[in-house]
């Protein structure tokens, strides 16, 4: 049987295609791509290979471990179809050579992406050169695809998507109550010791904790601050460098000992919280630990034997799933620490740790702290394969879901190339049968959002925060790049005198960073131009300036103004998660169900694999 | 009434190595160890080497088996370089399974790879017995019959699949197959109390507690597979039948039907006016109405 129609058969080996991603959709998507007679294809992944994508990136094999995904993707897919013309590139696709003019080389781009981030740049380009994009996902057993063409179907930002999941700060330096808590909390204190410190990932006992302070406010300040920050003196929420290197040196003064480190973790600072009364009333308080005198079993167990077994998973035959005990926790954190301190101390001066959920010893590191809390707090040990998946966001993937998708990606790739765009469609597989029977469940694409702030013509964002406290970094940091996207922005004040308040241009406007928004004018109503040049897009911000803010938020986007007036009281603080659970996982981009939340804080602590299973539901 | 076939337990079948778990981390992580410990204890037959059926090589090699057997007679050919990537484009004219052993051992080194190039119908019953799983992919309907009749006879998993340009089909009859589904519910115990406790209607804290009170439930399901001849001749012009039809199964359905009617013809089930013909023929023996099918008869004529 003939594969296509001659005249799309030509139509096809003429396209000049933009393959973006060659990890697990990529490898297959790259395969049926050539079969099906593309001959002209760009390809490009800033990734290398590891032993863990071979169970579905079936174009590398063991002997391709370290090297570049996408040199030897194109070595691999050659040898299906050697009269091709592919290209690749061992790069990220955010990087400024590949602006407006690279896309409008091709008449398609296939997105085969892993995070939102480099989504959200490929869907600007793509809108900006006006090359039609297919946009994919998959998370275990669930996938989808859709087509985005300007000014036909919407884009990948005009439903606003949720952000990932983020933590009130209390919650996770004082009353942590889930695992997930107490891994957030590890993950943070790594940062704190060996990373990039965050003002924001504080992981000492937080005096400011609205419940403990309720009542006459006798706890408050009644007792000195301990020792978390070091030497450096309590200061507010709203400082300062001076507090965010206390921790770190603290650690340098002390050599990074281990003992005391744990000491001063598992022992001083819950002693501390445990003089937060107000904090105990309601809840099991925590118990301070003696670094000579962890058990060696299991919490509630009689014997460390019958923990294992019943708590390793059912034929467990492998160490990552064994669930360590306190007294092991213990050992690999010490043993962790070490090796730790020297990784940094062989770093140059300024440099520090990364966190990555594929190095072992930081996994190592997080497991045994969140353990050694959640112990302490009585919450559930969780074995190391657990952890690594809740720290690392580590989404489960199989082969046949991304070919199922790659497949599903080329036959909308196929009609875009006939010249058939109304004929696209956005299709989800989901995980079970829908009333009808249909797991690949397919619909028309939605029309662009007229409010959209990327697609449409006019893009306004309002933006609600305290103009006295908050900085041009954090601006530039938490609004602009976290939150919208923009990789390197241009702002400058629209009220007629042009003053630059931040500059793609390195160091041009470092000196006004730290100022407040106040201090440069920018009050309420103020309105901000702002311009990332590379994604060739602008929009208008308008600050509203609100004073008061409740722990863990500090501003809130409003992409429509209608949306300002009715339910303002709500806004502050997004409650506690509701019953709808929304988390994106990384790899997927559930369908928009009804009644999701925005949500405005951003979060690195993603979802973890069971929230992204129940995207399932959102799929039928 | 059949006996159930329970997997072997664990104990008795070597459990996954260190760099096992490191390779199938991903998917362990979706379908847990033990499932993964089962594909590794698992031998699967797959017949047809057809692009679809290396597309499900691929697949079931990744996932992890014991062993997988690449069964085919026919030789690879020119439409094989449309979808079959297990053959190289040196091997036209070779044997179409051994053309395909060497990629299909690089997918997975640590899966025994099987080659047998003798015809399907050629095997008598004896041959399925040692499988697991059974795979036909774009086979004959006789031989699926024949082949699904064997599978059940000795409570062996049958799956057959079949792709014709636009149209393709999925079969399987899993026997009767039980499976566990993890349900999220609420514990009965104590839910008052927590009322009661956060009855200022503190909400963070009120839904904090209902998490802790969440229990997972095991709940057991059985489904009982059709057979191949079972599933294929309904008799859809019963009154009442095809209103249900028209409800839940797709409109593919009967075209394939049509498809794996003209088969039966031999070489010629790929002419146009062949398949054409036993479209017709389909639309007219199920009382289906033609006006309503997206595909119509000259479709396979053009």
């Amino acid at each position: 049987m003939p594969a296509l129609p001659k005249e799309l058969l030509e139509k096809v080996a003429a396209t000049k295609v933009l393959v973006v991603g060659a990890g697990g959709i990529g490898c297959e998507l790259l395969k049926n791509l050539v079969l099906t007679g593309f001959a002209d294809i760009e390809v490009i992944d800033l990734d290398i290979i590891d032993v863990s994508n071979l169970n579905r990136q079936f174009l590398f094999h063991k002997q391709h471990v370290g090297k570049s995904k996408a040199a030897v993707a194109t070595e691999s897919v050659l040898s299906f179809c050697p009269t091709a013309n592919i290209k690749h590139h061992h790069n990220s696709i955010m990087s400024p050579e590949f602006g407006v003019s690279f896309f409008k080389q091709f008449s398609l781009v296939l997105n085969a992406l892993d995070n939102r981030a480099a989504r959200n740049h490929v869907n600007r380009l793509c809108l900006a050169a006006e090359v039609p994009l297919v946009e994919s996902g998959s998370a275990g057993y669930l996938g989808q695809v859709s087509v985005i063409k300007r000014g036909v179907t919407e884009c990948y930002e005009c439903t606003p998507k949720p952000a990932a999941r983020s933590y009130p700060g209390c919650t996770i330096r004082n009353t942590p109550s889930e695992p997930i808590h107490c891994i957030v909390w590890a993950k943070h204190l790594f940062n704190q010791l060996f990373g990039e410190a965050d003002i924001d990932e504080d992981v000492s006992p937080d005096m400011a904790d609205p419940e403990a302070q309720q009542k006459n406010g006798q706890e408050d300040g009644a007792v000195d601050q301990p020792a978390a920050n070091g030497d450096a003196p309590q200061t507010n929420n709203s400082s300062s460098n001076a507090e965010r290197m206390s921790t770190r040196k603290w650690a340098i003064d002390n050599n990074y000992d281990p003992k005391t480190l744990f000491n001063k973790l598992f022992n001083e600072d819950i002693r501390y919280l445990l003089s937060m009364s107000n904090l105990w009333k309601k809840r099991t308080p925590p118990i301070a630990l003696n670094y000579d005198s962890l058990p060696d079993e299991h919490p509630g167990s009689s014997s460390s034997s019958s923990a294992s077994s019943a708590r390793g998973h059912a034929g467990s035959g492998i160490k990552d799933q064994v669930v360590w005990t306190p007294m092991t926790c213990r050992d690999e954190f010490d043993h962790a620490v070490a090796t730790l301190r020297d990784q940094l101390s062989k770093k140059e001066d300024g440099h520090v740790l990364v966190w990555d959920k594929d190095d072992e010893t930081a996994v190592h590191f997080v497991t045994a702290c969140a353990n050694l809390r959640a112990y302490v707090f009585g919450i559930p040990l969780k074995s190391l394969f657990d952890v690594k998946s809740m720290a690392g966001n580590i989404i489960p993937a199989i082969a046949t879901t991304n070919a199922c998708v790659a497949g599903m990606i080329v036959m909308e790739a196929l009609k875009i190339v006939d010249g058939r765009i109304d004929a696209t469609r956005s299709v989800f597989i989901s995980r079970l049968p829908n009333p009808r029977g249909k797991i690949l469940v397919d619909q028309i694409p939605d029309k662009p959002n007229p409010k959209c702030y990327v697609c449409s013509e006019k893009s306004e964002v309002f933006v609600k925060l305290n103009t006295n406290a908050f900085t041009v970094k954090q601006l530039e940091d938490k609004i602009l790049k976290q939150t919208l996207n923009m990789v390197a922005p241009d702002v400058e004040l629209a009220d007629g005198s042009g003053t630059i308040i931040i500059s793609s241009e390195e160091g041009e406007t470092t000196a006004l960073q730290d100022k407040t928004l106040a201090e440069l004018k920018v009050v309420d109503g103020s309105r901000l131009q702002c311009d990332d040049y590379m994604q060739n897009f602008e929009l208008s911000l308008i600050i509203i300036h609100c004073q008061d803010f409740k722990d863990g938020i500090d501003f809130i986007i409003i992409t429509d103004i209608a949306d300002l007036k009715p339910k303002e009281a709500d806004e502050e603080m997004p409650k506690e998660e509701e019953d709808v659970e929304c988390v994106v996982a990384s790899e997927v981009m559930p369908p928009e169900t009804v009644g999701l939340k925005k949500r405005r804080t951003a979060d690195s602590d993603g979802p973890d694999t069971k929230r992204a299973r129940i995207s399932d539901q959102m799929g039928d | 009434m059949k006996m159930v076939q329970t997997e072997e337990p664990t104990t008795t079948t070597e459990s996954i190595t260190e760099d096992e778990a490191a390779l199938y981390d991903r998917q362990i992580r979706l379908w847990g160890l033990e499932a993964q410990n089962r594909l590794r204890n698992s031998s699967v037959l797959l017949v047809g080497l057809s692009g679809a059926g290396a597309e499900i090589a691929k697949n079931l090699m990744l996932a992890g088996l014991k062993s997988l057997t690449l069964m085919d007679h026919n030789n690879v050919s020119e439409g094989d370089r449309d979808a079959q990537f297990l053959a190289p484009v040196d091997t036209i004219g070779q044997n179409r399974a051994e053309a395909s052993r060497l990629r299909t051992e690089q997918l997975n080194p640590m899966v025994q790879v099987i080659v047998d190039t003798d015809a399907l119908e050629s095997k008598d019953a004896d041959f399925f017995e040692k499988f697991n799983l059974v795979c036909l992919v774009n086979q004959a309907y006789e031989q699926i019959e024949r082949v699904n009749e064997i599978c059940r006879k000795f409570n062996i998993k049958m799956c057959a699949a079949g792709v014709y340009g636009w149209f393709g089909y999925g079969f399987s009859d899993l026997l009767e197959h039980e499976f566990i589904d993890e349900v999220k519910m609420l514990a009965p115990s104590n839910s008052n109390e927590v009322h009661v406790l956060d009855g200022k209607g503190d909400g963070p804290e009120a839904k904090k507690r209902k998490v802790d009170e969440e229990e997972t439930a095991m709940i057991k399901h059985t489904i009982d597979f059709s057979s191949w001849s079972d599933a294929m001749n309904v008799d859809w012009s019963r009154k009442g039948t095809l209103g249900k039809a028209k409800r839940s199964l797709t409109p593919a359905y009967f075209v394939i039907r049509s498809l794996l009617e003209a088969q039966k013809l031999g070489d010629n089930a790929t002419l146009p006016e062949v398949i054409g013909k036993a479209w017709k023929d389909e639309v007219e023996r199920c009382k289906l109405d033609l006006e309503e099918q997206k595909c119509k008869p000259e479709d396979f004529m053009k």
